[in-house]
């Protein structure tokens, strides 16, 4: 009888102490929360705003047999780079909307020399090619389907919507190497991602594919040549990310993706790229963000791995965002 | 103390004993009265980046690695003027991967050995040769890649320990291990007949990374600190060791294929002087940002690969830039650099971009050997 009492004490004692564990929330720790410990979307009126910068040079190429090679017959050297404005906000816990406004500024440059030895001369001819401006915005909704929690992962869809609002044709164009280039794609696309994420702190291990559609558009070209209906190749990718804290502050993150493009169809005449066929490329992306406070700071090397008739450079990516 | 301790070693020294190997190994344990063994190995491992010596710890191994990338987009020329290389035509890339390890022996002396893998391909001018029923296109790359010489070095941490200065000497050889001989060349003809004549060349020349010539070097470092800031001042002269011996390709073309030979010439890079001064400040104690200056100067290098020995410009360099360092973990630290070339002669100069890892790791065992 004793034993028995003993019991029903010590198993009273055990309840109360696990009722009287609380989960404390603070809203101005869940905005300080990394890309790791924070839900796959915003939390209900959290808005976080961001400035992304990408940057990268054209000077390599997978070539049709998938070696990295130089662009020979010509040595045009091109450098692009592009200033985002991101804007995210949590209308639900588990529904998202975005914004992502572009700026664009491109620059190509060729240099030759002509030698007329009927006339007995030499020029040398230099030319650089610049597109300044707004790119292609895009508006993108995410809901999360399946909330995380220790058991089970979190999965979330998320459509985007891209619009032709960059200037899609060449201007003041003064001849076939020197005008402004465009800064859109003159192509509205659809983009369905689907995006599968687990903590196991201070791991996360996320999962994705998706895949963007591409509609018809119609642009010029080159300079001097019509409009031209087209329809971009669409596109399939798949990846995946491992990122871990390093300490409180900083987390690593490592990206591999794969990345396949159906081939361009043009309707009309146009000496565009219309032999570039069998596009793929995979990528691998390390990736250093650093939470402090609200703020986030991050940076990513994209190295393209392997690929086909796709560019071979590395691009870095700086990114700051704060949530409000 | 020091002034008795320097008295024994110039002793020792008169002996003709000090290279001894034995003797030298008890001349090097003679320093090991430091103040790092009254700290554990976590907090050598944590030290914050200005309170760090110049050198690993004893039993300390770091492996140092990453990814630098190099815009070849401006020259200076003979009079230090900078020229557009790609408004030239010449704008490139150079992707390289640095590789080192080091591993602190003692205290105050450490070894290290290290080597780089780089590619990089720069393309000329294109030239178009235009006549009234032909017309001619020609195009270059230089292609570099390979892996460079094999570096062995040894670094001496003065055995004072002031609190606020130290000093090292070092030197260097430079291993040429790896073959230094370019490939054959793989050029390419096309022709076309249509209203004119069209033919275009294309000369693809695969040279090496290797610089194929033995080097030593020598060099010293002083480091001042306070509590949140540190200077290092740093120089080092390096000078070829031996003559280089090098091919070169020619070829000529017949019947629309490219015959290859090859011609040896002699070589040398001549002498270099680096210097560096970085400033660190350190924010917090796991994030220390940087400013440096740095600058390289060769000069009395030659080669016979015009058949005469001609010698080399002198080359003149002075860049600058920006860093920081974070201390992820005790064993993982982060960095990146910023550097942008600013005055030179003879000289192309690139905007450099270099993120890298240190990994760090302290032998208990060995660090308390001597203890």
């Amino acid at each position: 009888m004793k034993k028995v009492f003993l019991l029903i004490i010590s198993s009273f004692i055990i309840s109360n102490i696990t009722g009287q564990v609380e989960q404390m929330i603070i809203p101005s720790d869940l905005k300080q929360q990394t890309i790791i410990t924070e839900p796959a979307t915003l939390r209900k009126g959290f808005f976080r705003i961001g400035i992304v910068n990408s940057w990268g040079a054209v000077d390599r190429i997978f070539d049709e047999s998938g070696k990295r090679s130089y662009l020979m017959g010509s040595n045009g050297w091109g450098t692009s780079w592009s200033c985002e404005l991101d804007l995210q906000y949590g209308i639900t816990d588990r529904i998202q909307v975005t914004a992502q406004l572009p700026y664009k500024r491109d620059k190509i440059y060729y240099a030759a020399e002509l030698i007329a030895p009927g006339y007995d001369s030499s020029l040398v001819q230099y030319y650089k090619t610049t597109g300044n401006g707004l790119g292609d915005i895009s508006l993108a909704a995410s809901y999360q389907i399946i909330q995380e929690n220790e058991r089970r992962p979190s999965l979330v869809t998320k459509l985007f919507v891209t619009l032709p609002t960059g200037r899609k044709n060449p201007t003041n164009i003064e001849n076939s190497r020197e005008y402004d280039m465009p800064t859109g794609y003159g192509e509205t696309t659809l983009d369905f991602h689907l995006q599968a994420r687990k903590i196991f702190y201070p791991y996360s291990v996320t999962v994705y594919t998706a895949y963007k559609y591409h509609f018809k558009g119609e642009k010029i070209f080159n300079p001097g040549e019509e409009e031209v209906s087209f329809k971009s190749g669409d596109l399939f990718y798949i990846g995946g990310t491992f990122n871990v804290h390093l300490n409180d502050w900083i987390a690593l993150g490592n990206e591999v993706g794969f990345y396949k493009w159906w081939d361009d169809e043009y309707y009309g005449e146009t000496a565009a790229d219309v032999g570039m066929t069998g596009r793929w490329v995979i990528n691998y992306q390390p990736s250093l963000v650093f939470q402090i406070r609200r703020f986030r700071f991050f940076e990513v090397i994209q190295f393209p791995i392997f690929g086909n008739s796709v560019a071979a450079d590395p691009q870095y990516i700086l990114g700051l965002q704060y949530i409000i | 103390m020091f002034l008795s301790k320097t008295i024994s070693i110039i002793t020792f020294m008169k002996r003709r004993t000090f290279f001894r190997p034995f003797s030298l190994f008890l001349f090097l344990i003679h320093f090991y009265q430091s103040p790092a063994q009254d700290t554990d190995v976590y907090g050598l491992l944590t030290e914050r980046y200005v309170d760090r010596p110049i050198n690993v710890h004893r039993g300390q191994l770091q492996i140092n690695t990453g990814y630098e990338l190099s815009v070849l987009n401006k020259k200076f020329d003979s009079e230090g003027k900078a020229v557009n290389l790609a408004k030239d035509g010449s704008a490139a890339m150079q992707h390289l991967f640095p590789f080192d390890v080091r591993y602190g022996l003692l205290e105050h002396l450490q070894m290290s050995v290290g080597i780089n893998y780089a590619r990089t391909g720069i393309r000329e001018r294109n030239v178009w040769i235009i006549a009234y029923d032909t017309e001619v296109s020609i195009d270059e790359l230089n292609e570099y890649k390979g892996l460079d010489n094999l570096n062995l070095g040894f670094l001496f941490r003065d055995p004072f320990d002031f609190k606020n200065i130290s000093w090292t000497i070092r030197g260097n050889i430079l291993v040429p291990l790896f073959n230094h001989k370019p490939d054959q060349p793989d050029h390419s003809i096309y022709t076309a007949v249509l209203e004119t004549s069209y033919t275009q060349l294309s000369y693809y020349y695969r040279n090496k990374y290797g610089s194929g010539i033995l080097t030593g070097a020598l060099g010293t470092d002083l480091k001042l600190k306070t509590s949140n800031f540190s200077a290092l001042l740093s120089g080092s002269f390096s000078s070829d060791l031996m003559e280089g011996t090098n091919i070169q390709w020619r070829s000529n073309l017949v019947e629309n294929e490219f015959e290859y030979y090859s011609e040896e010439f002699n070589y040398k890079y001549g002498h270099q002087v680096e210097y560096l001064a970085l400033f660190a400040y350190q924010a917090i104690d796991w994030f220390a940002v940087q400013l440096f200056a740095c600058g390289i100067y060769t000069y009395g290098g030659w080669s016979e690969a015009t058949g005469k020995k001609v010698g080399n410009r002198p080359e003149n360099l002075f860049s600058g830039g920006l860093g920081y360092e974070i201390l992820a973990s005790p064993h993982l630290r982060l960095f990146q650099t910023l550097e942008i070339p600013f005055l030179g002669k003879n000289i192309m100069g690139s905007f450099v971009i270099n993120t890298g890892i240190s990994l760090n790791f302290i032998s208990e065992t060995y660090y308390n050997l001597f203890k």
